[in-house]
């Protein structure tokens, strides 16, 4: 089984670097998305208050925070991202009736799918998040830049089973980007990423607890604030595995009923 | 006896919604498939011969698995296929669309080995295999193996879809329109490729098509269907012989007069010509049932009214004339 899925990113893998290569305008946006996030954050952050203030305020660099949370937003967005659109593309080109017939598991091919985009965002990771960490902070950032990039990857991990959840909603919704893009701003608001968790309503912040991104996003903030890893960052990240193991059957499921639904409406040619 | 495909009374409905003004909407079914049953063997082409709109892709899409019909089963090698499907997906190649179905900045080599792996198949045995269709398919040949998909021609778009097919070496094939705007090569390279997978092979093919002259060279049974009901079944030759159309002596002459030729024929072998002037002469056309019974008689008459004969054909029943014949039952 694991031979078959290191298989599958295989071939997702060389289907993405191809997108990517072969497409130039992506490989340039992969590459300065970090720095154009950040740098609007920063200016419009600006606008509102001093660097200054917003260190005394949240306790870290704002630059270090904001790289790492525009970084944070990309690498745990990427199998929601990746499911939704890329099943929908498949449709859109023709392939989907071909991926469909395949004689494999569609939740395993959902998960090859994310890992393609995480390996290459790493490296994009390490290609933004170091040189910064390491101008501001010299050595101990590189070990701080290198932590903040594995709890990412582990954030975006504790994410795959809710982000396939997600996905089936807005391929069974059949809505394509319309649905894709009322649902990616609602959990970029829950996750906590662009907006600290503790800043939210009561009742939203209840609904970021069963939100495993929203655990291991604040445990990432934490760790950025307090300068490492406390008990209490440890324990939200372990509510992040618990609640991913939790939503794995259910994710199954739910990309089994996308399935059934293609089977009854037949997979466009 | 296991067939490769056996189909029984598959029902399948399409419900469309119309929208009527802004809060209304009209619900419209459209029954593509009426109770179709049929049988294919391994080593035996059948074609699903259509207009468009007959039912053709629905049925293969349903055959494929790729969709659940409202009533009726499916067996592919005897097994219920919509309740095992990784087995029956496992026996089937499929090719539904020539000109799309697949990733346009993927080479038609890295094409090929992302469906060989999502298909199941070892890197090492993929690598031959896609080696061999490329050669098989004269891919290599055309630069296709090298060069994006975007980039393709229809034919070489064709070619690869076949190949895709064919990945598995899947004991049945299920090709919809496989030569579809394809130039000459490309669609009699595809279709002797097709005929020696079933006849030297053993694979079970069904080809839907809805040129004639397709059907007739490439399949040895042919399901004539239109409006999602099979009309008839049978090989070319049964199908021509099953509609009660005549033959047609068409005989090109010089010389002779019109009249007088019609008066002849009439008289000595009781039928009524039809005769028209034409760029060499005159035509004289006769339907009949068994033409070879009136030859030897006929020469005699044109020898009598002085006419030498340009040319004489015996033309039978096409199959176009079959279809036609069926199709009109059905609507009528």
């Amino acid at each position: 089984m694991l031979k078959r899925f290191i298989s599958l990113v295989r071939a997702e893998y060389m289907f993405v670097a191809a997108e990517i290569i072969r497409r130039k305008t992506i490989l340039f946006a992969l590459i300065l998305w970090p720095y154009i996030i950040m740098a609007f954050i920063v200016l419009l952050g600006s606008s509102m208050g001093t660097m200054s203030y917003f260190q005394q305020k949240i306790g870290a660099n704002p630059i270090l925070f904001f790289i790492t949370g525009s970084f944070l937003l990309i690498v745990s967005l990427i199998f929601f991202d990746e499911i939704s659109s890329r099943f929908w593309y498949d449709e859109f080109i023709g392939t989907l009736p071909y991926i469909m017939i395949a004689p494999t598991s569609k939740t395993m091919l959902a998960l090859a799918m994310g890992f393609p985009r995480l390996i290459i965002n790493i490296l994009v990771g390490l290609s933004s998040l170091i040189p910064v960490y390491f101008i501001l902070k010299s050595f101990p950032g590189l070990v701080e830049a290198l932590i903040v990039i594995a709890l990412s990857i582990f954030s975006a991990l504790t994410f795959s089973t809710l982000a396939i959840i997600f996905s089936s909603l807005v391929l069974i919704s059949g809505g394509g980007w319309r649905v894709l893009s009322i649902i990616r701003p609602l959990i970029m608001l829950i996750s906590g990423v662009l907006y600290p968790r503790f800043l939210l309503p009561l009742t939203i912040k209840f609904f970021t607890i069963i939100f495993p991104l929203a655990n291991s996003v604040e445990a990432i903030q934490l760790f950025l604030v307090q300068e490492g890893l406390t008990a209490y960052s440890l324990m939200l990240l372990g509510l992040a595995t618990a609640l991913a193991l939790l939503y794995a059957p259910v994710s199954i499921r739910s990309l089994r009923i996308w399935e059934h639904r293609i089977l009854i409406k037949g997979a466009k040619t | 006896m296991r067939y490769a495909v056996e189909a029984v009374r598959i029902v399948k409905k399409y419900v469309t919604k119309k929208r009527k003004g802004f809060f209304k909407s009209e619900t419209e079914v459209v029954e593509a498939l009426k109770g179709i049953s049929f049988k294919i063997r391994y080593g035996e082409i059948v074609g699903l011969l259509g207009p468009n709109g007959a039912g053709k892709t629905t049925t293969i899409k349903i055959v494929s698995t790729l969709l659940l019909p409202d009533s009726g089963k499916v067996f592919i090698d005897g097994v219920e296929a919509f309740k095992n499907l990784s087995y029956v997906r496992e026996k089937i190649g499929i090719m539904l669309t020539v000109e799309k179905g697949f990733f346009p900045k993927l080479t038609g080599r890295e094409n090929l080995i992302y469906f060989g792996t999502l298909y199941g198949l070892e890197r090492k045995l993929l690598e031959k295999r896609v080696n061999y269709l490329l050669d098989l398919l004269e891919l290599k040949e055309l630069g296709g193996s090298d060069k994006l998909y975007e980039e393709f021609s229809l034919g070489m778009k064709a070619r690869l879809a076949f190949a895709r097919a064919l990945l598995k070496d899947p004991p049945i094939i299920l090709l919809d329109e496989p030569t579809l705007g394809l130039d000459p090569v490309s669609a009699r390279k595809i279709r002797r490729i097709v005929k020696d997978l079933a006849h030297k092979e053993g694979k079970a093919v069904l080809y839907t098509t809805h040129n004639m002259f397709e059907a007739e060279i490439v399949c040895d049974r042919i399901l004539l269907i239109n409006k999602g009901v099979i009309v008839s079944e049978g090989t070319p030759e049964e199908l021509k012989n099953k509609i009660p159309k005549l033959k047609v002596i068409r005989a090109v002459l010089h010389g002779g007069n019109m009249e007088k030729l019609s008066k002849l024929i009439s008289s000595s072998l009781n039928l009524k010509p039809e005769i028209k002037i034409v760029e060499r002469g005159l035509e004289v056309k006769l339907a009949i049932k068994n033409p070879e019974e009136i030859l030897n008689d006929l020469l005699k008459i044109f020898n009598l009214a002085n006419v030498d004969v340009v040319s004489l054909n015996i033309e039978e029943p096409s199959l176009e004339d079959v279809f036609i014949y069926f199709a009109k039952g059905v609507i009528e």
